[in-house]
This record gives structure tokens, C-alpha cells and sequence, in this order.
């Protein structure tokens, strides 16, 4: 700033060009704290407004007392977002899937080995994806590729929640709803929190809805911080003239 | 979900509840930064 003044620089130059962007440092810092208390705090908000985000599926999951979505929504609320790399998926899973959605209300098939019933595959992430020719059916997509290669608490995977997430968020599966998560007996493996009371996905839907509080949290915060730093730098530059004079 | 309509709403309700604090730390620091030059 000393420069700038040197230099014959206006004091808004000074004040809005170099003093604004060296007091940003801490704004940023506290950006990035309210990033998590919004995402994981705005389950009035989105209940008010009716946003499908993580705040609405906690209340749901309490109204409902839908166990498996409630744990798995506080699982996703208390771990912190790590850094790390996801695993390594495979190249088909990026697929999105061509599957009609008649699947769905298929009858169960026998399992080979232990003749215990098996729920036919789910439409996988998508509703509106259309098939394209490079992509593989996603029933020829080994059962051991499904949805337990996601990391339940890394919320940034919800920006990527047509890719990431294993199935349709609103398709709904009326066979599979009692299906238990995999930590109870009598497991499956291709649902991990397990669907909910209408048969859809949990993980999908905590995917989705994890998207959305994301995208309102940073857009609310960019707004927050945008509309703040001009004013408080305004009062500052008003200040500055005022003890000039 | 909507188009971009349906984010005002929810954005300036979360917004409005950060504007204070996010002006407090700026001010503050923005003194901070002119008196450490002066």
C-alpha cells in the first residue's frame, strides 16, 4: 500500500485494488468454515423452500423414523470431508445406464448357488439419460462394481452425482424395500445403506441430495461474501476520507 | 429441481444470515491491513 500511495495511486485504488485483497485472506478462511455448517445445517431452510438436499432427507428420515437414511445421513454429516482419492473405478461405471425402467418391478431371480432370491437390477443413475452406442448395458456390469465403491463421507462426490451416484434417486423399487442395509443379516450387496420405505436407493438419494445443499451453500456464501466485502470496504475508503480531511 | 428461479430465494435467506459477519471480518481486516502500512 505504501507503494501504491508512492506511486500516486487514488486511495480507492489503494483501498479497493491492494488493501481489499490482503484483508480477503481471512473472509476466505471463514468461507470456507460456513461451506460445512451450511451444508449440514439448512434442514429448516430446505424444508421451508422444499429443496431434495440432505437437510430435507434428515427430516423426512425422522418423521418417517426411516433408521437406514437417518444413520446414513448422519454418517455424512459427521465425517469430515477428507482429503483423499476416491478409489479407482471402473471404466464402465461411467456408463450411464440404458436400462428401461420396466426392470424395476421384474420378478426376483434364484440365485444359483443358495437358491435364495435375488432382486433384479435396478435403472441405475439417469432417468433422463438416453442410451448411447458406446455404452455397455449396465447389466452386464459385474454386481461387485455397484455402489459400494462410494465413500459415504466425502461430500464433494455430489458434484458429480449423475456419474457417482449407483442408481436413480426417485426410481423407486416397491420389492426392495424392506431389503436390509448390508450391516444386518440376510445383506445385499448392492445396496449398502439399503432403499428406503418406497424402494429407492438411500445412497443415491444422499448423492443427489448432497449436490444440491453443496450448490446452494456456495452459492449463498459467494453472495454473502460478494455483497459484504464492497460495503465494509466502502465504510472503510468514507472513513479514510473523513480522517484525511 | 427448477431453473436458476428457484435458488434466489433460498440464497438470499441463507445469505442475509452471513452478510453481517462476513462485513464485520472484512472491515476489521481491512483496518488491520492499513494501519500495518501507515
Amino acid at each position: 500500500m505504501k507503494l501504491a500511495r508512492i506511486k500516486g495511486l487514488s486511495e480507492t485504488v489503494v483501498i479497493w485494488k491492494h488493501c481489499l485483497r490482503n484483508a480477503l485472506i481471512p473472509v476466505l478462511t471463514l468461507w470456507g468454515v460456513f461451506v460445512g455448517n451450511l451444508i449440514t445445517g439448512a434442514i429448516v431452510t430446505e424444508t421451508v423452500f422444499a429443496w431434495p438436499g440432505i437437510g430435507r432427507l434428515t427430516y423426512e428420515a425422522v418423521i418417517y423414523r426411516d433408521f437406514p437414511l437417518l444413520q446414513a445421513t448422519i454418517i455424512l454429516k459427521s465425517i469430515p470431508d477428507p482429503d483423499h482419492q476416491p478409489r479407482r473405478r471402473h471404466p464402465l461405471c461411467l456408463c450411464r445406464s440404458a436400462h428401461p425402467a420396466g426392470l424395476t418391478m421384474a420378478h426376483h431371480e434364484r440365485s444359483p448357488s443358495d437358491g435364495t432370491a435375488v432382486p433384479p437390477p435396478r435403472p441405475r443413475c439417469g432417468a433422463r439419460s438416453v442410451a448411447t452406442p458406446r455404452c455397455r448395458p449396465a447389466a452386464h456390469v459385474p454386481r461387485a462394481l455397484g455402489p459400494d465403491r462410494h465413500h459415504l463421507g466425502d461430500r464433494r462426490h455430489g458434484v458429480f452425482a449423475p456419474l457417482l451416484a449407483p442408481y436413480s434417486p426417485i426410481d423407486q423399487t416397491l420389492r426392495d424395500k424392506l431389503l436390509p442395509p448390508i450391516w444386518v443379516d440376510g445383506r445385499q450387496r448392492q445396496v449398502p445403506p439399503g432403499p428406503d420405505a418406497f424402494g429407492r436407493d438411500i445412497l443415491s438419494r444422499l448423492i443427489y441430495g448432497a449436490r444440491i445443499s453443496l450448490l446452494v451453500a456456495l452459492l449463498a456464501l459467494t453472495a454473502a461474501a460478494a455483497s459484504a466485502s464492497p460495503s465494509a470496504s466502502s465504510r472503510v475508503t468514507s472513513a479514510a476520507r473523513s480522517t484525511a480531511c | 429441481m427448477g431453473g436458476p428461479a428457484h435458488y434466489v430465494l433460498p440464497v438470499i435467506t441463507l445469505g442475509a444470515f452471513l452478510v453481517a459477519g462476513f462485513m464485520r471480518i472484512t472491515r476489521s481486516a481491512m483496518l488491520e491491513v492499513m494501519e500495518a502500512s501507515s
